[in-house]
């Protein structure tokens, strides 16, 4: 590749890679140069710049580090592997940046993608929430997403743990509609490691979007950035399960900011992971109670829906039982075996069948029925 | 002159017998010792030579040599200062060798000639084949233990106070002191009873399942929940040692220098509560010298508990994995192996995350804080607990209501029956039963083939997994059984069909470990 003249992307790819390039010093850089990556990025590595170039907020030592990161930078092997892999690279203005970005208040400078970037049209809806989610948070996210995925609407997630990667797992399974993630690092560092396989198959069916460049590790400063885009890509935010503070909450900002709606799923008033949402509903966000709501959200019919199937095998008698004792909030198991006639040993292997059925989680001694 | 006396050395657990052999004759004067002494036998030199002119004895001025025979084995510790000095004594003439016929010693000599005990008395004793043993007069009741119902001619254990008066006794000149015979210790009475736990329906039941089939057992659950309390109970509901394990742990107690429970042998299983700060070689045993007894022997026939368990270092815990399959722990040293008594009950506990509140609502912990915390326990060590239970604080209703539970006695008296079923079926317990005798006595139903068939195809349990949760579903079938009066012959001699139900009972006291709510499960 060497001697080859580089494309534009080439360039835009090496300044989004770098470990210090923020995405507002970048956008300031950007606007020296009005908007050409090929002139910043040579202006950068031959010491033209000034500290001013980079944001009035950029000190003279974090400028040395940009310059020495981009210095250290092998622009060719970069590209190289930018094509080899197979990603997609768009800088902001050329052809095949997407629509949606470039209408957004503060469009990436450049997009990476791995999969079918025409999946970020259509009605789509982002579903997110705190990586410390309860069960009931879990099993929400997955369901709802795949009732959305097999409605055809596009679900957007940040492939975290947690709510995130339970909303991508359950607009796959469903088989239908686009599936989005967006992640903080760049495409060939997958994070959370624990969403490796997930991570791929949201590549392989749906499409992965970062603005990070390749080799770009998951900087605390990234993911913030990332739900900016989340809030970008969707006509809808749907906030699942968070805390009082948490990357959610910016995503929501951030629709909010944009004008999109966000809509909250309230909680129990107890769970310090409906604490944020319930915080949501209280300013004046819309609550969501079912699917429906978020389809009236995006403008569509609720026909779509389809009357959910019970498909768990119905629990037996003391399951039945045991099932009523135990409520809609978590109770602490050995108050439940200790609750009525039958034997601890009796009541222990019903609460065992019922998980292993899925009527019910028992974690740490607490255990919490399940809604589906 | 020479001179020969039976002495015995320590190595493990074992004692051996070892010939001390005093040669002095003219010469340049001096004192040799060969035959692989350690540090204190070579220290022996300068306590003999001060005992013996305590006593009033003659040091001569001769060229003395000691040989410790068999001399290629490493001999350790103190026991064998009394057979050297008797041995000059009798080499320098100044004691006649006929009186020391057929005779060993044991102790170590003061500087002042006065004759103490040394650690190990019990197996040094059982070790030696004379048909009088001297040992020191507060060794002596335990050395009375050792041959007790020993077969074979009539050996006597004789108390030796000082130098002096032991070689007056062999010169016929007064007779041997009065030995106070052990008094064989009563059932103690103090230990905690189960009576006093309120709640805790669950780990209650893990308790007895755990007593009855010798299985391992896990605690997990917040602080001051009550799991160490737990687990404090769990060597009153085993049964008495029977007697190759009294001696056993007799010998490891002996050898480890602890008193003997009441001055009898140790017959209540004991309970070894080591510090999560321990070494490893003390947890195992082993060290330089006669290889001492850890912490997992001195629980043999009984209870190890680690309390924290998640704080104990991970090369200490992984060294547990062989004795807890094999029940006994080879030491090896360059030159030296010994292999030591180690069948215990594992009880272990810790908090699910560094706050300990997990399951609660009001844990702290960051998400990679408790990953850390959990990857702390290596899975195979995991595997091997058959019972994981999560304790969590009784409420207050059981708190205050004060609605105690069964007595230790009573459950204890349904252990020793299940047992009886085990023994019958060729095994102490069943967590000793091997796959393939698993396989001959019990047979699973239907539908508890396809409850197991779920949780492999799950990832819950592995195929050791899937062994452990037979052999405590025949557990806690055998205790169900025995409170119906099932005879012991009938059941022993038949298959035991294991029904879903009594497999779902297993599972759920098989719980598993940190499954967060990060994963995205089914």
């Amino acid at each position: 590749m060497r001697g080859v003249e580089l494309p534009p992307e080439a360039f835009a790819a090496g300044l989004a890679g770098l470990g210090d390039m923020t995405t507002a010093r970048l956008r300031a850089l950007l606007e020296v140069v009005e908007g050409d990556h090929a002139a910043a990025w040579h202006r950068l590595v031959s010491g033209e710049v000034v500290a001013g170039d980079l944001g009035s907020r950029c000190s003279a030592r974090a400028l040395g580090k940009v310059v020495r990161q981009a210095s250290g930078t092998d622009l060719h092997r970069l590209w190289g592997r930018c094509v080899a892999s197979g990603v997609g690279v768009a800088a902001f203005g050329s052809p095949g940046y997407p629509g949606l970005l470039a209408a957004d208040l503060a469009p990436p400078a450049v997009v990476f993608w791995r999969g079918e970037p025409d999946l970020l049209v259509g009605p789509s809806v982002a579903i997110v929430g705190t990586r410390t989610c309860s069960r009931y948070g879990l099993d929400l996210a997955r369901d709802w997403a795949a009732q959305l995925a097999a409605a055809g609407v596009g679900v957007v997630s940040g492939l975290a743990l947690g709510v995130d990667g339970a909303a991508h797992r359950g607009a796959l399974d469903a088989g239908a509609g686009p599936v989005v993630g967006v992640v903080g690092t760049g495409l060939d560092r997958v994070y959370p490691p624990q969403h490796r396989e997930l991570w791929g198959e949201v590549g392989r069916s749906g499409v992965l979007v970062s603005e990070a460049g390749l080799g770009a590790g998951p900087e605390p400063w990234r993911f913030p950035e990332r739900n900016r885009i989340i809030a970008a890509l969707a006509d809808v935010v749907l906030v699942v399960e968070s805390g009082v503070r948490g990357g959610s909450l910016i995503t929501a900002r951030e629709a909010m900011a944009r004008g999109r709606p966000v809509l909250a799923v309230p909680g129990s008033v107890h769970s310090p992971a409906s604490q944020g949402t319930n915080r949501l509903l209280a300013d004046g966000c819309t609550p969501a109670c079912d699917v429906a709501d978020v389809l009236v959200a995006l403008g569509l019919t609720t026909e779509s829906v389809h009357e959910h199937r019970e498909t768990r095998p119905a629990p037996d008698e003391v399951g039945a039982q045991v099932l009523s004792a135990i409520g809609w909030q978590p109770a602490n198991v050995d108050a439940v075996v200790g609750a009525a006639g039958h034997g601890v040993a009796t009541w222990m292997a019903a609460i065992e069948r019922l998980e292993h059925q899925g009527w019910v989680e028992s974690r740490h001694g607490w255990v919490t029925r399940r809604g589906r | 002159m020479l001179a020969s006396v039976k002495s015995a050395t320590l190595l493990g657990v074992a004692g051996t017998e070892v010939s001390v052999e005093v040669h002095s004759a003219q010469g340049l004067p001096g004192f040799t010792m060969v035959g692989l002494p350690d540090t204190y036998c070579r220290e022996a030199r300068d306590r003999v030579r001060a005992a013996v002119t305590s006593a009033g004895m003659e040091w001569t001025s001769q060229r003395v040599t000691v040989n410790l025979a068999p001399s290629g084995l490493p001999k350790a510790g103190q026991g064998l200062d009394l057979a050297i000095a008797v041995g000059y004594l009798v080499a320098t003439d100044q004691l006649a060798a006929e009186a020391v016929e057929g005779m060993g010693f044991i102790g170590e000599l003061g500087l002042d000639g006065a004759v103490r005990g040394v650690p190990g008395t019990l197996s040094l004793v059982r070790s030696m084949t004379s048909r009088e043993i001297v040992v020191s007069v507060h060794s002596a009741p335990e050395a009375a233990l050792a041959v007790q119902g020993r077969s074979g001619p009539e050996v006597s254990v004789r108390a030796a106070t000082h130098l002096r008066e032991l070689v007056d006794v062999l010169n016929g000149d007064a007779p041997w002191e009065g030995i106070e015979p052990a008094t064989p210790p009563a059932r103690s009475t103090g230990a905690p009873d189960l009576r006093d736990v309120s709640g805790h329906r669950i780990p209650r039941l893990a308790l007895e399942v755990a007593a009855a089939g010798g299985h391992h057992l896990l605690l997990i659950g917040s602080p001051g929940g009550g799991k160490t309390m737990l687990a404090r109970r769990l060597p009153g509901l085993l049964p008495p040692l029977d007697a190759d394990t009294t001696m056993e742990a007799s010998c490891v107690h002996s050898a480890a220098g602890l008193a003997l429970p009441g001055g009898g042998l140790v017959q209540d299983p004991p309970l070894r509560a080591p510090h999560h700060g321990v070494s490893q070689v003390a947890l195992v045993g082993g060290g330089t010298g006669r290889l001492h007894p850890g912490e997992i022997s001195l629980a043999h026939g009984g209870v190890l508990f680690l309390d924290e368990l998640g704080e104990f270092a991970p090369v200490a815990l992984d060294a547990l994995r062989q004795p807890l399959e094999e029940g006994v722990i080879r030491v090896a040293r360059a030159g030296v192996h010994a292999e030591l008594p180690a069948r215990f009950l594992l009880v272990a506990a810790m908090n699910p995350c560094p706050c300990g509140m997990l399951g609660a609502s009001s844990c702290r912990c960051s998400l990679a804080a408790r990953q850390r915390y959990q990857r702390r326990l290596s899975g195979p060590l995991v595997d091997r607990f058959d019972l994981r239970v999560e304790v969590t604080r009784p409420d207050a209703v059981a708190l205050l209501g004060g609605e105690g539970g069964e007595s230790t006695a009573a459950v204890a008296q349904r252990v020793v029956g299940a047992r009886g079923y085990a023994l019958g079926r060729g095994a102490r317990c069943n967590s000793r039963l091997g796959a393939g005798r698993l396989d001959e006595v019990t047979e699973l139903s239907e539908q508890a083939r396809a409850l197991l068939r779920g949780a492999i195809e799950q990832g819950r349990l592995s195929a050791r997994g899937l062994q452990r949760v037979r052999s405590v579903a025949l557990t806690m079938s055998d205790l169900a059984a025995w409170s119906v009066g099932e005879g012991v012959a009938d059941r022993a001699a038949r298959v035991v069909e294991l029904d879903e139900e009594t497999v779902s009972q297993a599972l759920g006291l098989r719980r598993e470990l940190f499954v967060g709510a990060a994963e995205v499960a089914s």
